[in-house]
């Protein structure tokens, strides 16, 4: 079952497209939502080399394609097969370039596509049941290979920018407070050159007042 | 008596005024020693706009010359841009002549003397056009020889043009003037009956008469009308009439209108002629705009008064509401569309405090790279790609290229962050009542028709969704698949637990089901014609249409036939109880019954819809309650009372087309914000508020309009101005999610008088009539009336009281100029039918269907319905040749009195929601023959008008197109009556003549004098 399809320039991330009504019987579609805008922004960032990929998500996976700079991502059930998820992707981008192809580079407003949503629910129905003649001949198809194409979690699809920032994040956290420790070991220098010496300048003092006393009043 | 309205001094808050700034030094600016005391100023004063330098009369030169000759603030602007030469002369010749023209015989001549020597200053030809006059002055009795004399006397004046600028603009104003043949005794009342007057053109033939009587009522104080004669002179002659302060002191910005009742008769002692009407319509104060002309335009935000009061205590003493009214998607028309701007990768550029947009106001300083939010004045960076270097006076040098700083209307491109949900596709769900009351109706065949007949221009095609229930006392649902050749239909009995009963396919892709929904429509009538089911399952049925479209969101139209009677949210026959009346339990009869349709609005305004009833039942239907739906949800009300396909049919086909093709924003919020020390605290209109002052509107057209009050929160503003600024954030239809966002200005005034100056009648009425039909939901409408009546007593004492020192006004009623119309209004919204009478005036249902409706109204339509027009068209009918100026020429507004039906004549009386037209007694038989075809003898509640193969019938035909393409929200249909037949004639026409005094009513001059009267007692 193809829960949810988004369709988004990987440049910079904007999205151009999705399904109409998606994500309509889903609990937590906001929250799958999120993490399909995490995976694009790190397409963008250029964390992520893979042109195709299927990343499980609980109970779900997400199957996308990059071509022509422009991603193709669709939310399945685990049971769904991978294949099918890939041909209907496959199917999207035809339609897609087809159609937009010349102006994805130029659209300068989110779901500057919006329209493509008619074909994309049009598209997800026939590919809804999977055991339809059609998409039967289509699972046998065996000149489309998929399973050279690579499964990895979310966490670790994520993850990798977020690392790649807490690496970053920790190693200017370093400079900062290697300087702070630099100043305060300073200061405990000072503070035990003091303790050490302070006894005996009063020591001292306290003879050459005597003294002084004593020759004033002598 | 008369109406004084002297000019008042200079505006003192005017920022200096760019257009006009390259000035001639040498013209003397109009300020303080404005126009004399005597009433012929008023017509005088604001000439300048009409006097440009070149001759066209109403040409470029003026900042809005062709309009509101009595607005306030105009005259002091244009002065600056008339060349010294000449100009002067055109600048004056038409008003102050014919006062002139009166006044010299029998006071000027010694007095008159000084101010006619050749002046000093640079102006040199000012005695030969003077002394012709007073020449002349003897002569004329009636204004023809003054016609005749001016022109000459002009002559002498080396400027020929002025002849053509003088004649140019007449037939422009001719129409003002012709109701009124018999303009008798005591009327200077120059502001309404004869706004052109103040424009440049010559009294036409049939006013001669109120300028004698003038005298009259002017009489006593021959030496200040002396002296305002001079004073009048001086200004236009700079420099050559004495000093005249003291009494220049006197001119008031007020104008007057004396009421004195002769004791012992029943005589108000008013003229009716001579009170204020607002015969032009809805007029626009246009000096904000010209104070601010970055402002956006009035037809989308309107203050009701452009002078924002600095202190709490002002606010107190103005008695009239504060606030603005907003129209957020007002059709503009062709040429000043509202600039789409992208800012794209930028982000869109906001105050980071206050999130205000950027706008003309802000400031940039920094050399560019900051710029400071002119409503809560935080300095903010300005982002790296929209940076421009100032130049030298600290503008940007990038201003031309960018809108957004300079209109004061845009609309921005929104990028993600403003959206939670890719754009929705426009959506229409019918709801369809198909109970016997429909069927026998004729509705359900007029509204298949017209859908069908309108989906090919339904906004938004390819993604436009749409679908159908129909209901009676079973909820049918239509399975409208692409690939089916006909819609299934299916049928769910059980009401207590309704389901969908398919999750797909009852909402469809137009343009993909286009077959299956054209063959339902087809068969939509048919279907049930045989129907004999007299419930109705409304409520079950809203239900299901709710399931069905909470995954998107859209326009739900329903049609409602008969009062629900099954499951949830049915309602009882609660009727029109005449003894609930007068008691505290009155209201309750207005307000939803059952808390289903309160709970049900507020669950379909979460979900992005927007519900829109029509309503059609003869009997009662609980418009009160079913209303509900629409109020909270930003829709509107639609009621056809007795609904008969062959009469109303036209009216509901064309209302239910605008309906479907008007352009919609979807999935809408809008907020106001406003300067720091200001607040808005309360919204009225039809929405629902999600936060404190965010109203959410699932759909928003160019047929709503919001208002809203504000108040002060800080005892004292110390700021010069305030800034408004209105964002809507909605879907368009094409599937782009955009933010409009309107700013305006306003000066924050320390005087109470510049306020009343400053005030819109348009926008205070439409506040005050929702704040009134509010009112009237949580109490009796007696007592909402007597508040708007407290409110205005209130208002004009207090304007009273602001003047009284100066003047002797004994018997006088005095208000702004501004606010001439306040009584009137006040007048017509007391009778206005969500307000009027008691239980006997208006059914229930109509009362609140028009009560919703009102709570919508843009202003212009508001004013119109509270004063509708009457248009005398008979002679125009007979008249053997018609030209389009011809056209504007009928189109003059009659006052509403019954006094005005003339039993010869053909009357079209246009609320704007119908015409009325009304046969005169003695209406030639020849019109009656030719309009109404073979029945013109029958009676006319049977008739209904159709085109005849006759010009005459053409003609009348086409005036009734030109009044509805003037405001195409709602259909007019014509109802015929006849003189004297009962009781049609007093139920369509009679009881609309507002002015008039019927049954337990006041007419306008009891009105007037009763207000006055109230004023008075301290």
């Amino acid at each position: 079952m193809v829960k949810m399809t988004m369709i988004a320039r990987v440049t910079d991330g904007l999205p151009l497209a999705e399904g109409l009504d998606d994500g309509r019987d889903l609990v937590d579609s906001e929250m799958y939502k999120q993490q399909v805008k995490a995976l694009f922004k790190n397409l963008s960032k250029g964390h992520i080399e893979a042109s195709r990929m299927s990343v499980e998500t609980g109970p779900y996976v997400f199957h996308y394609i990059v071509e022509g700079r422009v991603c193709y991502l669709t939310m399945c059930d685990r049971s769904y097969p991978k294949k099918l998820a890939f041909h209907y992707l496959e199917e999207l981008k035809n339609e897609f370039e087809r159609v937009n192809g010349a102006h994805i580079e130029t659209a300068a407003r989110p779901y500057a596509f919006i329209k493509f949503d008619t074909f994309i629910q049009k598209t997800k129905k026939m590919y809804q049941d999977t055991r339809t003649q059609r998409n039967i001949t289509k699972l046998n198809d065996e000149l489309y290979e998929v399973q050279q194409i690579m499964t990895r979690n979310v966490q670790e699809v994520l993850g990798v920018g977020e690392k790649l920032d807490q690496v970053s994040q920790m190693s200017s956290r370093l400079t900062s407070e290697s300087r702070i420790y630099a100043d305060k070991a300073r200061d405990l220098n000072r503070q035990a050159l003091i303790r050490k010496w302070a006894p005996v300048a009063i020591v001292v003092g306290v003879v050459f007042l005597l003294f002084w006393v004593k020759t004033k009043l002598w | 008596m008369g109406t004084e309205n002297p000019g008042r001094p200079n505006f003192p808050m005017r920022p200096s005024f760019t257009p006009f700034a390259s000035a001639p030094p040498t013209v003397r600016p109009f300020s303080p020693s404005g126009p004399g005391t005597g009433s012929e100023s008023s017509n005088f004063r604001p000439i300048p706009p009409g006097a440009p330098p070149t001759m066209t009369p109403f040409s470029a030169a003026g900042p809005s010359p062709p309009v509101r000759f009595s607005d306030p603030s105009v005259p002091s602007a244009p002065i600056a841009s008339v060349p010294p030469s000449g100009a002067p002369y055109q600048r004056f010749p038409t008003p102050p002549f014919p006062s002139a023209a009166q006044a010299p015989p029998n006071r000027a001549p010694p007095m008159g003397q000084p101010p006619f020597q050749p002046p000093a200053g640079q102006i040199s030809v000012p005695p030969p056009f003077f002394r012709p006059q007073t020449q002349v002055l003897p002569v004329p009795m009636g204004s023809p020889p003054q016609n005749a004399n001016f022109p000459p006397s002009s002559m002498n004046v080396p400027q020929p043009p002025t002849d053509s600028s003088l004649s140019g603009p007449r037939p422009n104003f001719q129409p003002p003037f012709p109701g009124y043949p018999s303009k008798q005794p005591a009327v200077s009342q120059a502001p309404s009956p004869f706004p052109a007057q103040q424009g440049s053109f010559m009294p036409p033939p049939a006013s001669p008469s109120p300028f004698p009587s003038q005298q009259g009522s002017y009489g006593p104080p021959p030496v200040s009308a002396t002296l305002g004669y001079q004073s009048r002179d001086q200004m236009q002659h700079p420099g050559s009439a004495p000093p005249t302060g003291g009494v220049q002191r006197l001119t008031e910005d007020f104008s007057s209108l004396s009421v004195q009742s002769i004791p012992g008769t029943n005589d108000p002692g008013l003229d009716n002629r001579s009170l204020p009407r607002p015969l032009d319509g809805d007029v626009v104060p246009s000096s904000f705009l010209e104070m601010y002309p970055m402002n956006c335009d009035p037809r989308y935000l309107r203050l009701t008064t452009a002078a924002i009061p600095n202190s709490q205590s002002l606010v107190a003493r103005w008695h009239l509401p504060l606030g603005a009214v907003v129209c957020p998607l007002a059709e503009a028309p062709e040429g000043e569309e509202v600039p789409v701007i992208n800012f794209a990768s930028t982000g869109i550029i906001r105050c980071r405090r206050c999130r205000t947009y950027v706008n003309p106001y802000v400031t940039f300083t920094d050399a560019g790279r900051k710029w400071r939010c002119n409503i809560c004045s935080l300095l903010n960076d300005v982002p790296g790609e929209y940076f421009a270097n100032l130049d030298a006076t600290g503008r940007r040098i990038d201003l031309d290229q960018r809108p957004e700083l300079i209109k004061g209307s845009v609309e921005f491109v929104a990028p993600t962050e403003y959206m939670v949900r890719p754009p929705m596709p426009p959506l229409y769900f019918f709801l369809i009542d198909v109970s016997i009351s429909a069927v026998r109706s004729g509705m359900i065949e007029v509204v298949a028709e017209t859908i069908r007949s309108c989906l090919d221009e339904l906004p938004g095609f390819p993604r436009t969704q749409i679908g159908f229930i129909t209901y009676d006392s079973t909820v049918h649902f239509y399975n409208m698949k692409s690939s089916l050749t006909q819609p299934q239909m299916m049928v769910v009995s059980d009401l207590d637990d309704i389901f969908v009963p398919l999750p797909d396919d009852l909402l469809v892709n137009f343009s993909e089901s286009r077959n299956v929904v054209e063959t339902f429509l087809d068969s939509l009538p048919s279907m049930f014609q045989d129907n004999v089911n007299v419930e109705s399952a409304f409520g079950p049925a809203l239900k299901a249409a709710f399931m069905v479209m909470s995954q998107l969101g859209g326009k739900l139209l329903i049609f409602q036939n008969s009062l629900p009677s099954l499951g949830v949210g049915r309602l009882k026959l609660r009727g029109d109880d005449l003894r609930v009346y007068g008691t505290d339990e009155e209201h309750i009869l207005r307000l939803p019954e059952d808390p289903f349709y309160k709970q049900m609005a507020a669950d379909l305004t979460k979900y992005q819809i927007g519900v829109n009833i029509y309503a059609f039942s003869d009997k009662y239907t609980d418009i009160a309650s079913l209303g509900t739906l629409a109020k909270y949800t930003g829709g509107q009300v639609y009621y056809y009372p007795s609904f008969r396909s062959g009469i109303h049919g036209d009216k509901l086909r064309h209302e239910l087309a605008r309906d479907l093709t008007r352009e919609t924003a979807w999935e809408a919020v809008m907020r106001i914000r406003c300067g720091k020390g200001i607040r808005f605290t309360s919204y009225h209109g039809n929405f629902m508020l999600r936060s404190t002052d965010l109203l959410a509107l699932p759909t928003v057209d160019c047929d709503k309009a919001y208002a809203m009050q504000l108040s002060l929160e800080e005892t004292l503003l110390t700021t010069q101005t305030v800034y408004f600024q209105v964002a809507l954030l909605y879907t368009a239809s094409c599937g782009e999610r955009r933010i409009r966002v309107y700013t305006a200005a306003a000066p924050v005034v320390t005087d109470l008088g510049e306020m009343y100056r400053q005030a819109d009648t348009g926008a205070i009425f439409s506040l005050f009539s929702r704040l009134a039909i509010e009112k009237t939901l949580t109490g009796k409408l007696e007592d909402a009336r007597n508040s708007l009546q407290l409110m205005l007593v209130k208002a004009l004492r207090e304007y009273r009281n602001l003047y009284s020192v100066q003047h002797r006004l004994g018997a006088r009623m005095i208000y702004p100029e501004s606010l001439k119309f306040l009584c009137l209004y006040g007048l017509a919204l007391f009778k206005s039918v969500p307000l009027k009478g008691g239980y006997a005036d208006v059914q229930l249902d109509e009362r609140c269907a028009a009560g919703f409706t009102m709570m919508a109204l843009p202003v212009k339509k508001l004013l119109k319905l509270l004063y509708p027009s009457l248009i005398r068209i008979d002679e125009y009918l007979l008249k053997p040749s018609a030209q389009a100026d011809d056209f504007k020429n009928i189109m003059k507004r009659l006052p509403l009195v019954s006094e005005n039906l003339d039993s010869r004549g053909l009357y079209i009386y246009d609320d704007g929601f119908r015409f009325v037209i009304w046969f005169g007694r003695m209406v030639s038989p020849d019109i009656a023959k030719n309009l109404l075809g073979p029945d013109f003898a029958a009676e006319l509640s049977r008739v209904t008008l159709t085109e005849h193969d006759n010009e005459m019938s053409r003609r009348l035909m086409k005036i009734l197109k030109k009044l509805r393409e003037s405001d195409p929200s709602y259909y007019q249909l014509p109802y015929l009556v006849r003189q004297g037949e009962q009781p049609r004639e007093g139920l369509l026409l009679l009881v609309n003549l507002i002015e008039d005094q019927m049954g337990g009513t006041t007419g306008y001059a009891n009105w007037i004098t009763l207000i006055h009267r109230q004023v008075q007692q301290n």
